[in-house]
């Protein structure tokens, strides 16, 4: 066992909410998108997080967080109103994305909390390096 | 005397401590990259207890035997409550344990540093 590995689950740490994140800007940078390659409204996407064991000697060890999948988000488009939209259908209401700004940016802060957590870790992982290192000197 | 400078109880104790504490922090590390990964149990490494127990129970060549065999011990903690997604870290505690143990590397080295200089000063004989 290396004390460099908690610098590696710190930084699945980081790299999985920074992924996360980005699930979170293209949501809002598409929360008005009606139009998609695969056809219809954009659909909201989820990030699911899997945890890591890395088994030392039959005695699984905690080993950081994994990427597990990008998901599409298949709850129901909002309808509005809007008969001069070029996608309105023959009442006059158009599918918007499934996309709740305010849900969105209440994920942002907690990505935001998350990954300052991790970058803590890192650092204090850091300064315990550093007192080792240190112990050489005379 | 087969005793080299240092096995005695004191440095074994803080090498131990050392141990622990880089262990702890790999698993907080664990617990606060998994702060949103449903279903995870945070991880725990148990070891002053065990420490203290070793050391009030015994004392001079037997302490330094049960010191040197003590092992900090690797548990999930399935007994703190959960939140709904079944994920039971706490991050507020993990952040106060990572202080904590940070702390605690930090007095060890420190001392380690200073047993090591005492030897020092008595290998050079100084007057």
């Amino acid at each position: 066992m290396s004390s460099f590995s908690s610098f590696d689950i710190s930084a699945s740490g980081v790299f999985a909410q920074r992924t996360r994140m980005d699930a979170i800007a293209n949501n809002i940078a598409n929360a008005e998108s009606t139009r998609t390659s695969e056809g219809g409204p954009y659909r909201r996407q989820t990030v699911t997080f899997r945890a890591v064991y890395e088994n030392s000697l039959g005695n699984p060890a905690p080993g950081g967080v994994r990427v597990e999948s990008v998901t599409t988000d298949p709850s129901d488009f909002r309808l509005v109103h809007d008969p001069s939209h070029p996608d309105a259908d023959a009442n006059g209401y158009v599918k918007m994305p499934n996309v709740n700004i305010v849900e969105e940016m209440v994920d942002m802060i907690s990505a935001t909390r998350a990954y300052e957590a991790n970058i803590t870790a890192m650092n204090a992982t850091k300064s315990m390096i550093n007192a080792a290192l240190d112990m050489g000197k005379a | 005397m087969s005793r080299d400078l240092f096995n005695d109880v004191t440095s074994t104790t803080l090498r131990k401590t050392l141990d622990a504490t880089v262990l702890r922090q790999k698993a907080i590390a664990s617990n606060i990259a998994n702060v949103e990964t449903p279903g995870y149990k945070r991880a725990a490494v148990s070891f002053e207890g065990e420490l203290k127990r070793v050391l009030d129970r015994s004392r001079g060549p037997q302490a330094l035997d049960a010191v040197k065999s003590l092992q900090p011990i690797r548990q999930t903690d399935t007994q703190s409550p959960a939140r709904p997604d079944g994920n039971n870290v706490n991050i507020d505690a993990e952040i106060a344990d990572l202080n904590k143990t940070v702390l605690l590397n930090r007095a060890a080295t420190t001392l380690l540093q200073i047993r090591g200089n005492m030897m020092k000063s008595a290998v050079e004989a100084k007057r």
